[in-house]
């Protein structure tokens, strides 16, 4: 009973990631065939629009814009709300008559200078470039399930402890380790040239590059794993044939 | 670097059968004075074992009434 619970509940992970190898495959294959890829597919169908749109969009990237240009929107914005006193003084004439609640969420202020900046007559290096740094996460992702799935599908046979884990186990490790950081800075070097060769140079500057680090942690936990199993496959070839 | 680690192939040969032969005791029988199981029993006999407990050893003689050396002895050309 156990035994087939188990089974069952691998057999559940295995179909689930084979579907994850598939989906984020194909987002993939979408990017380099798509209007900014190959472009031998035409764009999506407006259905998937909500999920994959950045695939067929126009190349754009996060900018800080600088000087006055910068906080113009929020400065309009804040007007129009009347700032962090508008938006108290609406509340409470709107929500509370009696005029005794004090700040809440209702209470906003617009402030900050980013923006998207679209990129309409790309070079080719360009364009090929800026689709890289997005598929790249994608293909990586994509050997990470595979290599999930490799794992279960093993384990379900019954192989688990073996050199072959250990050494899939490392393999996503170093994925997360150091191909999300190098990515997330090979993504930021591509704006920055995309921004400073386009029109908007000296008023926008890419957004500032956030390195996550919880993926290098991660990664550095999964290292470690892959030689204590490495070790523990080991052990279990020594054990096989002792009696 | 062991042995183990490179695979190198052994010259134990286990001559179990033989002393089997000799008290006139079945596996099944050895089985259940040793406490261990035939498959593992019969690994052991048929020469497939990789290594044996000392436990597993002292069992075995106590059982057949007889030395270490009578179970096994090293082959003169390397096991291929």
């Amino acid at each position: 009973m156990r035994a087939s619970t188990r089974s069952s509940g691998l057999a559940l992970v295995q179909s689930f990631l084979a579907v994850m190898v598939a989906s984020t495959g194909l987002l993939a294959v979408a990017w380099i065939t798509g209007y900014n890829g190959l472009g031998v597919l035409p764009a999506l169908p407006h259905r998937l629009e909500l999920s994959v749109q950045e695939v067929d969009a126009v190349p754009s990237e996060p900018v800080v814009v600088q000087g006055r240009a910068g906080v113009a929107t929020a400065a309009a914005a804040n007007a129009i709300t009347g700032g962090v006193h508008g938006t108290l003084t609406n509340r409470d004439a709107s929500h509370d008559p009696n005029g005794s609640a004090g700040p809440g969420s209702g209470t906003s202020e617009f402030y900050g200078n980013q923006a998207f900046l679209s990129f309409w007559a790309l070079s080719t290096p360009q364009h090929v470039s800026w689709v890289a740094v997005r598929v790249a996460p994608l293909l990586g992702l994509t050997l990470i399930w595979w290599l999930l799935l490799a794992m279960v599908r093993n384990i379900r046979r019954g192989h688990g402890f073996t050199a072959r884990t250990a050494r899939r186990i490392a393999g996503i490790g170093l994925l997360l380790a150091l191909g999300m950081p190098l990515t997330q800075l090979l993504r930021w070097i591509v704006a920055r040239w995309l921004v400073e060769s386009s029109t908007a140079t000296g008023i926008a500057d890419p957004a500032p590059i956030s390195l996550a680090l919880w993926p290098v942690a991660a990664g550095m936990v999964l290292l470690v794993v892959a030689l204590s199993w490495g070790e523990a496959a080991r052990m279990r070839d020594d054990l096989q044939g002792l009696v | 670097m062991s042995p183990s680690d490179t695979g190198e192939a052994h010259r134990v040969v286990c001559t179990l059968d033989e002393v089997l032969r000799d008290r006139g005791m079945t596996l099944t029988e050895l089985s259940d004075r040793v406490g261990v199981t035939i498959a593992n029993l019969s690994i052991l006999k048929n020469n497939r074992a990789k290594a044996i407990r000392f436990s597993t050893l002292t069992a075995i003689c106590e059982a057949l009434d007889c030395d270490v050396v009578d179970v096994f002895r090293i082959r003169d050309e390397p096991a291929v």
